[in-house]
């Protein structure tokens, strides 16, 4: 195969070398996934009404996806569990809004890269101190700083308290590239924009997970003392990782103040949405790349959707997080290669459809005779 | 005599509050293989985890080359020259053997002036022939005996001066043995200083040419290995009787 082809041969696959990213492939079946998933992106907003569905929710999943597949860094990689990084979304998200509101500034890239800036220090601020610890303390000190700041949001004038921040100066929306734009070109332009620079970093993720120091973090999150005694500085590395993956956030938190273009304490910086990107992560699948941005979506859209439906909304989104952790403990993305193995099994032996079925059985009689041998002896004790 | 490359002096360790080392002291001087030879829970692992950061100490000194490493960050350590294969195996597990090896240089071989990571790689290779076609294969596939060799090849990733091997004979076949113990005497033919854990006093005369004895925390005798693995008290002591 000549060597301008993208196309190569390892292990007897043919696989697709990804463009900007040396010795990374993908086998055919990824490349497809992965241009089909381009595809629906660049149609989205034109396909979403289509099928009945709310471009602008979608968009929104996928800016917290975004701020999920920067938490995914730590969680898939460090294994530490950050209930913190709505910290960095909302600290994006308010830096606009504070830059626009209070500083008239109006051209919405430029308030991009402030969020980018503010969200990544405010990221560094706390990584440098919650770094050294592991495992419960890691999650509550992260969880403690965001407590910190939404309080101070919350309570501040500045930030006008509860009601927050319009993204307008002058009653206009922000510009972009200069430009003013009607309300539809100013959503599409954004849309594109951000997708364009998703998929950038996107790649730019994939390229640092699978690099020397992506493999530093996941010796970190195998054994801190194993990776220190072959010299890996674990707590710088890790202070790196909370870094970049508060930069994920903190971009994420950016966009969506320019697509809100009103930015609340509540829906960005309280502790409940850190818990909602966690989620994120194990519904998509974090032992994938794209799998928190799969949660990120499915679950705004169940949350923004049930939330005019139903009372008790978060009970549904429970049941599924039950349920995922349950029956699919490596989230959609992650099952996906074992659901779709399964069924090609199934195809092309259907004999293997009633031994299922036998197995459903026993195991819901297995499960039968459990729990009222567990009520016999909670009723009538052991004898 | 030139000074040693290794000295530990009154060395005070302690492990969950209780002190497990009593004031070891022991030298290892350059090109010199050296054995510390005691039965289980003598204090073999917890004077190496000592002097490679990863043991609180509260009281004495290990100096190596001259600096003292209390004063340094576990992870400093092995980039001043000290390699580590501890007891378990300790391998990052989902990598492969290569991906071991070369881990530790992605890190810190620039602190160590290592500017061909190839070649390291495959002088670490040549010396565990036997690894060469296992390169590809993830370290938890491996046989006991290619694990202990990928966790020396490890620790000699970073061109070590001094390489600390915490019992590299346990638990493996004989013919295992036999084939670990030639590797490790390549190692010191290639001029790089041992430091060696044994409980069977036994193996210890082919490979070191000086040896400790560690009975509770403290070194209770040292000397020509072949004379100490031979002494009827020495023995009894291994099996764990006499004083």
């Amino acid at each position: 195969m000549s060597r301008l082809s993208p196309l190569e041969q390892r292990e007897g696959e043919t696989v697709v070398r990804v463009p900007l990213t040396r010795g990374l492939t993908l086998t055919i079946g990824q490349t497809v996934l992965a241009l089909v998933g381009v595809l629906v992106l660049l149609g989205l907003p034109f396909l979403a009404g289509l099928v009945g569905l709310s471009w602008g929710r979608l968009f929104r999943g996928l800016l917290f996806g975004l701020a999920a597949v920067g938490l995914n860094l730590l969680l898939r990689h460090t294994e530490l569990v950050s209930f913190g990084h709505a910290a960095f979304f909302g600290g994006g998200a308010y830096a606009v809004a504070v830059l626009a509101a209070h500083l008239e500034v109006s051209e919405g890239l430029l308030l991009l890269l402030a969020a980018v800036i503010v969200g990544t220090l405010l990221a560094a601020f706390i990584g440098y101190f919650v770094a050294g610890y592991v495992d419960i303390y890691f999650a509550l000190l992260t969880l403690a700083f965001n407590a910190v700041i939404f309080a101070t949001v919350f309570r501040s004038g500045f930030f006008n308290y509860n009601d927050g921040l319009a993204v307008r100066v002058g009653g206009d929306n922000p510009t972009l590239f200069g430009l003013g734009w009607t309300d539809l070109g100013y959503d599409l332009v954004l849309y594109y924009t951000t997708i364009v620079l998703m998929l950038v970093m996107l790649l730019l993720m994939w390229r640092l997970i699978h690099s020397p120091f992506g493999r530093a973090l996941d010796a970190i999150g195998q054994d801190r003392t194993r990776a220190r005694f072959i010299g890996i500085p674990v707590e710088r590395y890790v202070w790196y990782s909370f870094t970049i993956s508060g930069l994920y956030g903190a971009f994420a938190g950016g966009v969506y103040a320019l697509q809100r273009l009103h930015v609340q304490p509540e829906p960005t910086l309280y502790v409940f949405v850190s818990g909602e990107i966690l989620f994120m992560a194990i519904l998509g699948g974090f032992t994938t790349l794209v799998g928190p941005l799969i949660g990120g979506v499915l679950l705004v859209y169940l949350l923004e959707a049930t939330r005019f439906t139903f009372n008790y909304y978060h009970a549904p989104i429970g049941i599924i997080l039950l349920a995922i952790v349950f029956f699919m403990p490596n989230g959609i993305m992650g099952s996906l290669p074992d659901i779709l193995a399964g069924l090609r099994r199934r195809l092309s032996d259907p004999g293997r459809l009633g031994e299922d079925l036998r197995s459903i059985q026993s195991m819901v009689r297995r499960s039968l005779t459990r729990a009222t041998t567990t009520v016999r002896i909670l009723v009538f004790g052991v004898k | 005599m030139s000074d040693p490359l290794l000295a530990v002096s009154d060395l005070h360790a302690e492990v969950e509050g209780f002190e497990v080392t009593h004031g070891v002291d022991l030298e290892v001087r350059g090109g010199e293989a050296v054995a510390l030879v005691g039965r289980n829970g003598a204090g073999k692992t917890s004077t190496f985890r000592s002097i490679m950061g990863l043991t609180p100490v509260t009281s004495g000194s290990i100096r190596f080359n001259g600096e003292e490493l209390l004063d340094l960050r576990p992870e400093v350590i092995p980039r001043r020259g000290i390699g580590y294969q501890p007891e378990n195996r300790d391998l990052f597990t989902g990598m492969t053997v290569e991906e071991n090896f070369r881990l530790p240089i992605w890190t810190s071989g620039e602190s160590r002036g290592i500017e061909d990571e190839d070649a390291v790689v495959e002088d670490i290779f040549e010396l565990f022939g036997e690894l060469d076609h296992r390169r590809d294969a993830e370290v938890q596939n491996l046989s006991g005996g290619q694990g202990k060799m990928t966790a020396i090849g490890r620790a000699l990733a970073l061109e070590p001066d001094l390489l600390i091997l915490d019992e590299p004979l346990e638990g493996l076949a004989p013919v295992v043995v036999e084939n670990l113990k030639s590797y490790i005497r390549e190692i010191i033919d290639r001029d790089i200083s041992v430091l060696i854990a044994e409980s069977n006093a036994s193996h210890v005369p082919e490979i070191v040419d000086r040896m400790y004895v560690i009975e509770r925390g403290e070194i209770v005798d040292s000397g020509d290995p072949e004379v100490l693995a031979e002494d009827e008290q020495i023995q009894l002591l291994m099996q764990g009787g006499g004083e």
